[in-house]
């Protein structure tokens, strides 16, 4: 259940990004700001992985910055779909 | 409470944000705790569950259940559970959009002063990071270090490239000093070898054995009338 939470606290993250993008370490440090349990380097970097898999996300590199993460088209349908009330 | 059919948290983005990551963008059910509370009960709720202490000890915090066969009664901590983790999530989010902001206006600020973008998106992501680093340790600690980093870095390869540039620099001017110093040479070698062809000259002239042409044998005459004073009329 966990999982889910954190894989849709990661798409409504780069939702608010409006169209920016985040790296690696700023979705893993705001997973850990967000999520109150142990999780190791390699339980963030899979659900990174699941979401990019899922073609939910899209990675680009940057020489400066390493990997950096936006949603992709399918993936901002999903994440306005959970931001609504 | 409920006004008008609309429920309070409905009123309220950061609770509408909080409804929306507890029902994953679905609707709230109509006898949900969260439906009844007014707006003040909302905050005391906010406030009870960043409070410190355990859920248990947040719970006796929080406003008590509004309607049904509960009403009057504490929030059971398994329902209170989630909806401290939606709270939680909507801050963290909140806090990251502040920051994204804050560092847009550093972009654009630093865009205006003509500095390298790539770097400040650089180092504006290292700072974010920093403090979500310390947002998630719950500390404080040198943040800057990591973007100052970058920017020494930055700044020793601009100092490296202007090093090359004052190499090149000096290298030219050295070859165009050779090259000063080579047509000197020549001019001194051609001056050389003009007092050369010059003392052949003179050394001719001075040979005694030389046969006299006519301007010399004049030459002499007249020095000689000269020296002992005869005047020629």
């Amino acid at each position: 259940m966990i999982d889910q939470d954190i894989k849709k606290f990661v798409l409504r993250l780069l939702l608010r990004k409006n169209g920016d993008t985040a790296t690696a370490t700023e979705i893993k440090l705001a997973i850990r700001s967000a999520f109150n349990a142990a999780l190791t380097e390699g339980d963030l970097d899979n659900y990174i992985e699941q979401l990019e898999a899922n073609n939910y996300i899209a990675g680009t590199s940057d020489d400066l910055s390493g990997t950096l993460w936006a949603l992709t088209p399918k993936g901002k349908i999903r994440a306005q779909s959970l931001s609504k009330s | 409470m409920k006004t008008n059919n609309i429920a309070a948290w409905e009123e309220d983005s950061f609770w509408r944000e909080v409804v929306a990551v507890l029902t994953g963008g679905k609707k709230l059910r109509g006898e949900h705790y969260l439906q009844n509370l007014s707006g003040e009960e909302l905050e005391q709720l906010r406030s009870a569950l960043s409070a410190p202490g355990t859920l248990s000890d947040q719970q006796k915090l929080c406003p008590a259940r509004r309607g049904g066969k509960t009403d009057g009664e504490l929030p059971p901590t398994s329902l209170l559970s989630p909806i401290s983790q939606a709270v939680r999530e909507v801050t963290t989010l909140r806090a990251l959009q502040r920051q994204d902001i804050i560092g847009k206006a550093t972009k654009d600020r630093c865009g205006e002063l003509g500095i390298d973008p790539t770097l400040v998106n650089a180092v504006v992501r290292i700072v974010g990071e920093e403090a979500l680093r310390q947002q998630a340790e719950n500390q404080v600690g040198p943040f800057a270090i990591s973007a100052a980093n970058v920017l020494l870095l930055a700044e020793g390869m601009r100092t490296k490239s202007k090093q090359e540039e004052v190499k090149i620099d000096l290298k030219k001017d050295a070859e165009k000093r050779q090259n000063e110093k080579l047509k000197l040479d020549r001019d001194k070698f051609e001056e050389i070898k003009k007092k050369a062809a010059q003392l052949d000259q003179i050394k001719a002239l001075r040979d005694p054995k030389a046969a006299l042409n006519d301007a010399d044998r004049k030459a002499i005459v007249d020095k000689v009338d000269e020296v002992l004073g005869i005047k020629k009329k």
